[in-house]
């Protein structure tokens, strides 16, 4: 993608000609490619190319934004014209040089998928659902997809930034289903890298199926959850959903900045126990959830949010800044062209603490000890949250003693985090999607194992 | 004109090939702090090529509409379908052409000016705040349109168009007695912009929120409890209508499904009859699915015995009976699915008053979340957060919350005791429900 600074800079001019404080120009082309698998067997094999480009205009706090697809110098132009006829009335806007932003990559790529031919992708695809049958004879259906995508970004501000990213994702998703007699479990695993084709250099489809497979034979073991209140301890890894439902959400400016977060106001608070610190990381290099450069055009960043059980920093993109008079954070993300940018998570984790595993589970007289945890969602004015539990243990007398399953852990997001008591030495990420205004963006949520009291455990009678 | 292009290419193809072509044109508009915030306005297309050879089938897709992307895509989904399994499935529907279907396109949405649409948004935002003094914020007031032209053409003679446009509205409040914060929600779909009815939305969003203020806890056990039609629709929808649907003949052949599929198999109580009606004319109807089937009326449960399953033209060929209509898209960049259309438990024939008075005391549920991981679509189970009202002596108490509710879908449709008379059909969502009453329920609070 070629997009001079001069075509850029006249497309912001003529976006601003007839009023606005501000403008942004995002300019994406993206390579998708899948292969859904199930049976034994290639079900379907998809690519494609979204390309296409949004313009946005800020007047004081509120905006308009166009997109359109397939644009070209001419479509730009006509774009710019549209959203500037739409701004009307007002006076004219200031464009800043563009500043070429240029940065050593934190994404470096070293197989780019789209030089990966199709059978060799495919073998991954076949290697995956070899290692989840061979697992155990239990297995009777393995469904998998294997996803990758090339994103090229352009984006110009009128406020003189200008760069561009390259960010390339890699994902394979195994999904098994473990039969006994009239007993059925399903298990999932689905790790994703800010890599090309060399993630599976790192992580082999084998050690992915086979987590997959052994989850959905543990639960064809488990009886379902206890029901009530008791101490739990969440596992490190995806159990970092957590703090991304209870806490991350609500500190995203998006909401903040419209007094729709309990978090509204509670800058250098105590909102979490003295123990908790935690962080949103977009710099972590060849992460799913990385950058090189957010999507206002802002370097990545290193955001301590919470120190110590001190509020210290929200996230912050361009609306948000203007409506809460705070700096601007690097969050600033979307799914595609189609989306207008808001603030959101990247990489987001509860930093390492000193206690050990199995100090923790010994600490339980009755409780759960959670090893892999489900999606989740929030309220953030409220912060009441609930997310799933997907392979869980019951804890007796401080030892592990029977698989359990089918809980959803809920609770105020306020509250819990007040409540964890016990933090522990060893931070791992897990990868998920994340649903917001700006659409379906990867992220990738971590922690050590925390111990929490409080919760709610969703089990039955 | 799309059509005679996208026909002009399919005429070249030399093997079995289809393009499938969507353009949606959105606008979407939303009030805060009584301005306009946000307005965002774009128009899209895509094609989406499919070519199934010798039982093998590949896809690619474009966003940029020229003769050349086009044929590029089809050529890529060649190369695709080469790598692909073969699959007896894996066939092209042999249709014909149909009338352009126009029946479900807005009297109104083109020709009303932009500032009536801001009107909208000004205006739930602002009758929300003078609704009740204890609305504090209204982070959301949408207005948003939706007008969109669909085509599928193949070399197999399948040629269907069809053009379509609906608005909407969105209210999301939050609501404050000082010491305790709630939030509540409206949404409602229209055909026609005439048919914006703010006051009952701003009515619906509030009452929500005000009611459940200073909202109890409750204390772990059994309960009998009423799941409102809204919380019916979206919880059993998941297993009823969503991918890993136990009704999909696709599911049920590779196992996947809890159901044989045989008609006259027992899946559910007296009172579980299922139907799905892609014609009846509400704002999910379609008369021809994604693949370019015409879709007809079909009973998929009659008193608890399955009558029937439903089949894309993938899950027909492999049955090696006709498709019913129910293939499913998620636009052009999207892969062929099963989908239900307008799927519905029937009503019963009193309201959710005589549905109170028969439950006596129990749990009113009115909303669930955590739909999207709070439960396993294969195996039924699910474990979900809810709010929801006390009843006793046949009437709606305290307000309650932070509670969860947990149970199995298959269980669920054999323990429906009543169900009521109030399934809306002004919704998106692929299934609806009237409230039912269930009995014997988990509860941990």
């Amino acid at each position: 993608m070629e997009y001079s600074q001069e075509l850029l800079t006249e497309i912001l001019k003529k976006a601003l000609s007839r009023g606005g404080d501000y403008a942004d120009i995002f300019i994406e082309e993206t390579i998708k490619s899948g292969i859904s698998y199930d049976s034994g067997k290639v079900k379907n094999i998809t690519s494609g190319i979204v390309a296409g480009a949004g313009l946005r205009i800020i007047t004081g706090t509120d905006f308009i934004y166009m997109y359109a697809a397939d644009v070209d110098e001419r479509k730009l132009r006509k774009l710019a014209e549209d959203i500037s006829a739409a701004a009307a009335a007002g006076v004219t806007g200031v464009v800043k040089t563009l500043v070429p932003y240029e940065y050593k990559s934190i994404l470096p790529i070293s197989i780019l998928p789209d030089t990966v031919d199709l059978p060799v992708k495919i073998g991954i695809v076949e290697r995956a659902n070899q290692a989840a049958r061979h697992y155990s004879e239990k297995i009777t259906e393995v469904m998998i997809n294997y996803l990758d995508t090339d994103q090229k970004v352009v984006v110009a501000t009128s406020d003189g930034r200008y760069s561009q990213d390259h960010r390339v994702r890699t994902r394979l998703v195994v999904r098994c289903i473990a039969t006994d007699g009239d007993k059925r479990e399903t298990g999932m695993s689905a790790p994703g890298r800010g890599m090309g084709f060399e993630m599976f250099e790192t992580i082999s489809p084998e050690s992915i199926a086979c987590e997959a497979a052994r989850m959905a034979c543990v639960l064809l073991e488990a009886d379902y959850a206890p029901q009530g209140k008791f101490p739990v301890v969440i596992d490190n890894g995806f159990g970092g959903v957590i703090f991304h439902e209870a806490c991350g959400h609500a500190l995203e400016a998006t909401s903040v900045g419209k007094n729709a977060s309990v978090f509204s106001g509670k800058l250098n608070q105590q909102i979490a126990s003295p123990i908790v610190t935690a962080i949103d990381d977009g710099t972590v290099p060849n992460a799913w959830g990385s950058a090189n450069i957010d999507d206002e055009a802002l370097p990545t960043q290193k955001n301590i949010l919470v120190k110590d059980g001190i509020l210290v920093s929200y996230m912050v993109d361009k609306l948000g800044s203007l409506r809460m008079d705070l700096p601007l954070t690097g969050s600033s993300r979307r799914e595609s062209y189609k989306f207008a940018p808001t603030s959101r998570m990247t990489n987001t984790y509860i930093a390492e603490g000193d206690s050990r595993l199995d100090d923790m589970i010994a600490s339980i007289e009755y409780g759960l000890y959670c090893r892999n945890m489900g999606g989740g969602s929030v309220n953030p004015p409220t912060t009441d949250f609930n997310f799933s539990v997907m392979e869980a243990y019951l804890v007796e007398k401080g030892k592990i003693s029977k698989p359990i399953k089918g809980a959803s852990l809920i609770g105020k997001g306020s509250e819990i985090l007040m409540n964890i008591e016990m933090i522990g030495n060893t931070m791992e990420f897990g990868t998920g999607m994340c649903g917001s205004l700006s659409g379906s963006i990867p992220a990738n949520v971590g922690q050590p194992a925390i111990k929490v009291s409080g919760l709610v455990i969703g089990g039955r009678a | 004109m799309i059509k005679e292009f996208l026909l002009k290419i399919i005429d070249k193809q030399l093997v079995p090939s289809e393009l499938y072509y969507s353009r949606g044109k959105e606008i979407e508009i939303s009030a805060f702090n009584g301005s306009i915030n946000n307005f965002t306005s774009a128009e899209t297309s895509g094609v989406g090529a499919r070519v199934a050879v010798d039982g093998k089938i590949g896809s690619a897709f474009t966003e940029s509409v020229t003769e050349q992307s086009v044929s590029a895509i089809l050529r890529k989904a060649g190369e695709n379908s080469k790598y692909s399994a073969f699959d007896e499935g894996n066939v092209l529907y042999s249709g014909k052409e149909l009338p352009d279907s126009e029946e479900f396109m807005s009297k109104d949405i083109g020709s009303i000016p932009v500032d009536r649409k801001k009107e909208v948004a000004l205006n739930l935002e602002q009758s929300a705040k003078e609704y009740d003094s204890r609305i504090i914020n209204v982070p959301y007031a949408y207005y948003q349109e939706i007008s969109s032209e669909t085509g599928i053409v193949s070399t197999e003679k399948t040629a269907a168009f069809r053009r379509a446009s609906l608005c909407g509205a969105m209210l999301y409040v939050m609501a404050s007695d000082g010491k305790d914060t709630q939030v509540g929600s409206a949404v409602r779909l229209y055909q026609n912009f005439s048919g914006i009815d703010t006051a009952l939305l701003v009515k619906e969003a509030s009452d929500k929120a005000i009611s459940m203020l200073g909202a109890g806890e409750l204390s772990t056990g059994t309960y009998n409890i009423i799941l409102d039609e809204q919380v019916a629709s979206k919880l059993l929808g998941v297993f009823i209508a969503g991918g890993s649907s136990h009704f999909f003949g696709e599911n049920i052949q590779k196992n996947r499904s809890r159901f044989k599929g045989e008609p006259g198999e027992k899946i559910g109580c007296e009172l579980f009859t299922l139907k799905d009606n892609p014609l009846s004319g509400s704002l999910r109807s379609k008369t021809f699915d994604d693949e370019g089937v015409p879709t007809r009326s079909i009973v998929l449960a009659e008193r608890g015995i399955l009558k029937s399953v439903i089949h894309s033209v993938y899950s027909a060929a492999r049955a090696g009976v006709d498709p019913t209509g129910h293939s499913q898209r998620g636009g052009f960049s999207g892969g062929v699915a099963t989908g239900l259309h307008d799927a519905y438990i029937t009503n019963g024939t009193d309201d959710q008053e005589a549905l109170l008075q028969q439950l006596d005391s129990g749990i009113l549920i009115t909303e669930v979340e955590g739909l999207h991981a709070g439960l396993d679509p294969i195996t039924g189970d699910f474990s979900l957060s809810a709010k929801g009202y006390r009843v006793s002596h046949g009437n709606q108490g305290d307000p309650v919350r932070n509670f969860t509710i947990a149970g199995n879908f298959f269980e669920f449709i054999n323990r429906i005791s009543e169900k009521a008379d109030d399934r809306r059909t002004d919704r998106m969502s692929a299934f609806s429900s009237p409230s039912l009453l269930i009995s014997d329920v988990s509860i941990s609070g």
